[in-house]
């Protein structure tokens, strides 16, 4: 490789689009609620699957209460306004720090994994989350804000 | 830009014809793919689904389009081909903006095809129209498989493609662009699992393309998106073949400021001034091409490229020809006795390094050929930093021209330059030069040099006070070492443009001329694009009954 791929900058339009698309899949998702998972032990009936004992809870914090849907609604917004980021977020502790994204962002992955709608922007939120790890463990620096805190 | 610029642009002239056929065009398909979808008795069980399964099939429809659309602009030799008799119908040299209106496009559609299915498949599966599950659909059928697969694909793609991670990386970008050919694949295969069908279930026949049209009854856009595919898969493969015929460097000269000068021989390359090509050093990056423009002429023996030496691959480049930056101190600024010549170049013996010479491949070329400039009586040339490397064959030819008696229509010519460090165009100054001193009629060409800003970085205060002390009465400017005055601060467009047009039309610029006569004035700019948007304004302004003004913009 030639070119210095800087990998946080990456990440952050990667974690954009992901957001982006969550949040999008998060409103379809109040709207058509199902447990992507419920073809595990679950059997096709007439109006679709029914699923099984096994998965009853999980089902209940999608279908009654779109607990999940809330949960991937946040995540994304908050990937966004980290990423975009909000005046307020900017340059804090936060915002620099690329493990609470490789953390962050995989927990948006497991959750979203978990709704029917947003199954491919988990899978992006994962990426995501590996592309912070690498920059984290080449140990990039948050360039814009280097030099206000740093070396001002 | 403020919201109403932007929308007086968008909705003005070749802008506003622009925009109501694209977004016509858009539009027009989606509803008729929606009209056809719910008008179709034979898909009525289809069409219990209502409005997700009439959005997704027109949209689907767009992006059959738009998949069809996405890689005619990247068809680079066909252009190249059909560009002399297709010029004013569009701007040949906008390929790369074309190929990105078609991707914001695709993208777009892509949401509201994507989003309409995942209700169409949710809905297959609460209705049971047919006896499946929506992962079913999704994850094991073609056209879900490919759908999420392609999604994958333009992640990857979209976000690596832009600006920020192109320039860092440039592999980065290029390498996952070629992720393309799955994504092409995925497309034209996305019907293959005969979703649209009368049938209760998919229609296969043992035959290509392995499902009946009988029953199956998608677009069938495969059959003419495919085209594009084939040709570019064919132009890449021809590139290939021809990259790799011989190609000898005859010689590397290392200029002052870290350019480089290669000169190489490849009789199978027939090219015109003006013109630029890709060049790739398998022994510093197989995979890597980079555009150059050619600084030679036709006349010469051999083919000779300019490269500064400042990005990774040129700087790697260099050192791989056993050039380092700096090999020749080219920054004998002010204040030198000898203000003949600026740090003349030396010859590189690539070999002396031990590795041989190395192996150079060469596609192209391509652009237009600088042949256009006699067709007009007044040639105004604008080069913006980088940007005045096409205009050093540009220009070279033109003088060629002017010693052979063949300079067409052109009876004179404007060269701008401006540029922030005239220092590190040392190479392009010795070109000057040389065209400069070979002038007879002093009014045939006119060079202006102009530095855009004189920021305390690039040069000190005393470096100033030297260059206004050492300015009078010297024969040569002390900073371009031109006849040629230096000018400090951006060139004024306004200016400039209006004293040339009130010239032209009292008959004092050209003279002898008829005045009845209507004169044609070609400006030629290359560089960044919000000066290229001023410079079309104020240029245009000169247009009246009597002069007819043509504006290109140079790209390579």
């Amino acid at each position: 490789m030639m070119g210095k791929l800087i990998w946080h900058e990456w990440g952050r339009l990667l974690a954009l689009a992901s957001g982006s698309y969550m949040v999008w899949a998060s409103f379809w998702a109040f709207f058509y609620r199902k447990f992507f998972w419920d073809m595990i032990g679950g059997t096709l009936g007439p109006a679709g699957i029914i699923p099984g004992n096994n998965t009853k809870p999980l089902v209940d914090i999608v279908v009654n209460i779109p607990l999940l849907q809330i949960f991937t609604l946040l995540f994304s917004l908050f990937a966004l306004m980290l990423e975009w980021p909000l005046p307020m977020i900017k340059g804090t502790g936060l915002h620099r720090s690329f493990l609470a994204r490789v953390v962050v962002y995989f927990l948006a992955g497991f959750v979203g994994i978990m709704v029917y709608q947003t199954v491919d922007c988990a899978i992006y939120f994962v990426i995501t989350s590996m592309v912070y790890l690498r920059a984290h463990m080449l140990g990039e620096i948050m360039r814009d804000t280097r030099s206000r805190n740093g070396e001002a | 830009m403020s919201v109403a610029t932007l929308f007086k642009r968008e909705l003005t002239g070749r802008r506003l014809i622009w925009n109501v056929l694209w977004y016509g065009v858009h539009f027009f398909l989606f509803a008729y793919g929606w009209y056809s979808q719910e008008t179709n008795t034979r898909l009525a069980a289809l069409n219990g689904l209502k409005f997700s399964v009439w959005t997704s099939r027109g949209a689907g429809l767009v992006l059959a389009f738009d998949g069809g659309m996405i890689l005619l602009p990247m068809l680079r030799n066909i252009i190249k081909l059909v560009r002399p008799k297709l010029q004013w119908l569009f701007p040949a040299d906008e390929n790369i903006w074309f190929h990105r209106q078609v991707a914001y496009q695709m993208l777009f559609w892509t949401m509201v095809h994507t989003t309409a299915h995942y209700v169409n498949f949710i809905n297959v599966e609460r209705t049971q129209v047919r006896k499946q599950t929506a992962w079913e659909i999704h994850y094991t059928q073609p056209g879900g498989l490919t759908g999420h697969v392609m999604l994958l694909i333009m992640l990857l793609i979209y976000t690596t493609a832009h600006a920020s991670v192109r320039q860092q990386c440039f592999e980065a970008f290029w390498y996952t662009h070629h992720l393309a050919f799955f994504f092409m694949v995925g497309l034209y295969t996305h019907a293959t699992g005969c979703f649209v069908r009368d049938s209760v279930d998919p229609d296969y026949i043992p035959t290509f393309p392995f499902y009946s049209t009988d029953h199956c009854l998608g677009y069938e856009s495969w059959r003419f998106t495919i085209w594009p595919g084939i040709l570019y898969f064919g132009e890449r493969m021809w590139r290939e073949v021809r990259a790799r015929r011989q190609t000898n460097i005859v010689k590397v000269l290392s200029h002052p400021s870290g350019a480089l000068e290669v000169r190489f021989v490849k009789p199978s390359f027939k090219y015109k001034a003006g013109q630029w090509l890709f060049l790739n050093c398998p022994d510093v990056s197989k995979f890597q091409w980079h555009p150059a423009s050619s600084t030679s002429l036709l006349q010469y023996p051999f083919v000779s490229v300019h490269i500064r030496q400042v990005g990774d691959f040129t700087k790697a480049f260099g050192a791989r020809l056993g050039a380092q930056v700096n090999t020749v101190s080219g920054e004998q600024l002010v204040g030198e006795k000898d203000v003949g010549r600026r740090g003349d170049f030396i010859e590189i013996n690539p070999s002396s390094i031990g590795l041989g010479m190395p192996t150079l491949r060469i596609d192209g070329p391509y652009g237009a050929p600088a042949e256009d400039v006699f067709k007009s009586e007044v040639a105004v040339l604008i080069g913006a930093g980088i940007g005045v490397t096409p205009f050093a064959s540009i220009l070279k030819h033109i003088w060629y021209a002017q010693k052979a008696g063949r300079l067409g229509a052109l009876r004179r010519v404007e060269f701008i330059w401006s540029c922030r460090d005239t220092g590190s165009f040392g190479w392009f100054q010795s070109i000057l030069e040389e065209i400069e001193a070979a002038q007879t009629d002093p009014n045939f060409l006119r060079i202006s040099a102009s530095r855009s800003s004189l920021s305390r970085r690039k040069m000190d205060i005393d470096a100033v006070q030297n260059i206004a002390i050492n300015d009078v009465g010297q024969e040569y400017d002390p900073l371009t070492l031109l006849r040629s005055r230096t000018l400090f601060g951006r060139p004024d467009f306004r200016q400039i443009f209006s004293s040339l047009s009130n010239s032209i039309e009292n008959g004092s610029y050209l003279q002898g001329r008829e005045a009845s006569l209507r004169t044609r004035l070609g400006v030629y700019f290359c560089g960044p694009n919000n000066l290229a948007r001023v410079i079309r304004t104020e240029a245009m302004k000169c247009k009246t009954p009597n002069v007819d003004v043509k504006f290109v913009k140079e790209h390579f």
